[in-house]
C-alpha cells in the first residue's frame, strides 16, 4: 500500500439545529413571539451532535468499508469527504473526487435520458473537455444498454433504469478518491453482475475508496480498511478481518 | 468561477427546455403574459383612470418590465433549492449555481417581452433613444440582474429552514407592486408618503430604468445607481453570512 496521503480528516464533528425540524414556518416563529416573546430570547443549546471529534487518514490504495447503523453519521460523514458539503476539518490532497450517493438520480424528469446523461456528464466532469466528455457520454449509454430507451423521457424509466444510466456515468473516468455509498441494489441481477465487474476495475484504478454498505459481503469482497462509526465516535479502524469480526459482534 | 458560468448557462438551456418541451405554447405564454398585462395597464391607467404623464405607455414599460423580472424571479424561484435536492445532495455543485440557473431562465423571458415591446414603441414612433440612453441602460440591466441573483439566492437558502418563505414572499411582493412608482410618477405622491419610496428597497431599481430609458435624468440616475449598489451590496452580505453560519445545517434541511 503507497503512503500517499489523498484525505485527512482532523477533529471532524457533524451536528445539526434541531429547532428547523420543529418549527420550518415564519408564521410559526410570529405567533411563538406574540404568545411567548421572552422565550425567543433565551439561546436554546439545540444541537443534535452526529459525530463527535473523529479523526482518520485516507492513504492511496486505501478501500475503507465504513460500517455502523443506521443513523449513525455514515452518508452525512461521505457527503462531506466528497466535498459535496465544505469542512475546515477535511482536508483533501486529491483534486478529483467521485461520489455515488442517490442512484435513481434524474435532474430533468421532462428530457430524455440523453438529455439527463449531457446534464449529468458537465455537472460530473467539469474539468474535462468538450470532446472527452462527448467520449464518455456515448460509452456510459453504450454500457447502460438503456438502447432506445435513451431517447425517451426519463421520467418513464424505472429506478433501475435511472439507476444503470447514472451509474454508468459516474464509473466512467477514474478518480483520485472515489465515494460511494449502498450503491448496489436496485439494478436487475444481469446489470448488477456486469457493473460489478466495472466497479471493481474502476475502484482498482482509483486513488483511494471509501465505502458505505450495510452488506457484510460486499465490504469483504471489495475492502482492505474498516471504520466502524458507532456513537458518535470511531470504535474501530484497522483490517478488514478484524474489523468485520468487531462489526459482527456489536451486532450480537 | 468560468466553470461555474459555464454551469449556470447549461443547466439554464436544459432548464429552459425541459420547461418548453412539451409545448412551445408555454414559451409563448411566459413572453405574452407581460406584454398582455402591459397592453391592459396601459390602457387603463391612461384611458380610464386618465393619469397624466407624457408618452404614458414609455413610460409604463420602463418601470413594468423591470418589475417583471423581480416578481416573476421572486415569486417562482424561491423554492428552487428544495426542487434541485436531489441534486445538491448527489453531486458536488454550489448551491449559487441553481439560483444562477433560475434566474438566467427568467431574465432570458425579460429580455425577449423587453425587445418586443420596445420595438412595437419604436415602429409606433413613440420611441425616443439617445445613445446616453443605450448606455445608461446597460449598467442598469446589470445591476438589476445583480440584485435579483442576490435576493434569489438568499431567499431560496432561508426557504430551505422555514417552507413558507415562499408565501410571503408572493404576498409582499404583490403588495410592493402597488407601493412603488411604476404605474405612476414619484411626482404623485405627497410629501407625508415619499418615505414609502425611500424604505422600498425595489423602488431604486425601477426608478434607474425611469431615468435612463423614459426621460434622460443623470443626477437622479446616479442616486439611485448608487442606492441600487448599496441594496445589492447589503443583500450580498446577508448572503454570505447565512452561507458562512448555516450550510451545514442547509444540506440536512434540504
Amino acid at each position: 500500500m503507497s503512503n500517499k496521503l489523498v484525505l485527512e480528516v482532523q477533529n471532524f464533528s457533524v451536528s445539526y439545529a434541531q429547532n428547523h425540524y420543529r418549527s420550518r414556518e415564519v408564521r410559526d416563529i410570529f405567533v411563538r413571539f406574540l404568545t411567548a416573546p421572552l422565550n425567543l430570547l433565551k439561546k436554546e443549546k439545540d444541537r443534535l451532535l452526529v459525530l463527535d471529534d473523529i479523526s482518520f487518514k485516507v492513504h492511496q490504495g486505501d478501500v475503507i468499508g465504513i460500517l455502523g447503523v443506521n443513523g449513525v453519521g455514515k452518508t452525512s460523514l461521505c457527503r462531506y469527504l466528497a466535498g459535496i458539503i465544505n469542512s475546515d476539518e477535511i482536508k483533501f490532497a486529491a483534486n478529483n473526487v467521485c461520489s455515488i450517493f442517490d442512484t435513481n438520480i434524474s435532474i430533468y424528469p421532462d428530457l430524455t435520458g440523453r438529455e439527463n446523461a449531457l446534464v449529468l456528464t458537465e455537472l460530473l466532469y467539469p474539468n474535462c473537455s468538450d470532446s472527452e466528455r462527448k467520449l464518455i457520454l456515448e460509452e456510459a449509454i453504450a454500457f447502460s444498454e438503456l438502447n432506445e430507451f435513451i431517447d425517451s423521457p426519463i421520467n418513464i424509466y424505472s429506478k433501475g433504469m435511472k439507476a444503470r444510466l447514472y451509474l454508468s456515468l459516474v464509473t466512467a473516468q477514474k478518480a483520485d478518491l472515489v465515494i460511494l455509498d449502498e450503491i448496489f441494489g436496485g439494478t436487475d441481477v444481469f446489470f448488477t453482475e456486469k457493473f460489478k465487474k466495472r466497479i471493481k476495475k474502476f475502484m482498482d484504478d482509483s486513488g483511494a475508496v471509501v465505502m458505505v454498505s450495510h452488506n457484510v459481503e460486499e465490504i469483504n469482497q471489495y475492502c482492505n480498511r474498516i471504520i466502524i462509526l458507532s456513537e458518535k465516535k470511531i470504535v474501530f479502524d484497522g483490517s478488514l478481518s478484524d474489523g468485520i469480526k468487531k462489526y459482527l459482534s456489536m451486532r450480537q | 468561477m468560468m466553470q461555474k458560468f459555464r454551469l449556470i448557462f447549461v443547466l439554464a438551456y436544459y432548464h429552459m427546455r425541459a420547461r418548453y418541451r412539451k409545448t412551445w405554447a408555454g414559451f409563448i405564454w411566459v413572453i405574452a403574459s407581460p406584454i398582455i398585462t402591459f397592453i391592459v395597464q396601459a390602457f387603463i391607467f391612461k384611458a380610464i383612470l386618465k393619469i397624466n404623464i407624457e408618452q404614458y405607455p414609455f413610460f409604463l414599460l420602463t418601470g413594468l418590465m423591470p418589475w417583471f423580472f423581480i416578481s416573476q424571479s421572486l415569486n417562482s424561484t424561491t423554492s428552487c433549492f428544495v426542487h434541485a435536492r436531489e441534486m445538491l445532495l448527489g453531486v458536488k455543485l454550489h448551491p449559487a449555481v441553481i439560483a444562477g440557473t433560475q434566474v438566467v431562465d427568467q431574465f432570458f423571458n425579460f429580455l425577449v417581452a423587453f425587445f418586443i415591446i420596445l420595438t412595437a414603441l419604436f415602429l409606433a414612433g413613440s420611441l425616443d433613444l439617445s445613445a446616453m440612453k443605450i448606455l445608461l441602460i446597460i449598467p442598469s440591466v446589470a445591476i438589476l440582474l445583480a440584485f435579483v441573483f442576490a435576493s434569489v439566492l438568499l431567499l431560496s437558502f432561508w426557504h430551505v429552514f422555514y417552507r413558507d418563505i415562499q408565501f410571503i414572499v408572493q404576498f409582499v411582493v404583490n403588495l410592493t407592486f402597488f407601493i412603488t412608482p411604476i404605474f405612476y410618477s414619484r411626482d404623485f405622491i405627497s410629501e407625508k408618503y415619499r418615505w414609502i419610496v425611500v424604505v422600498n428597497p425595489f423602488a431604486p431599481f425601477i426608478k434607474i430604468f425611469q431615468d435612463s430609458l423614459y426621460s434622460l435624468n443623470l443626477r437622479s440616475w446616479l442616486i439611485n445607481f448608487s442606492e441600487s449598489i448599496f441594496i445589492v451590496i447589503m443583500i450580498m452580505a446577508l448572503v454570505v453570512i447565512s452561507f458562512k453560519n448555516k450550510l451545514r445545517d442547509f444540506y440536512i434541511n434540504v
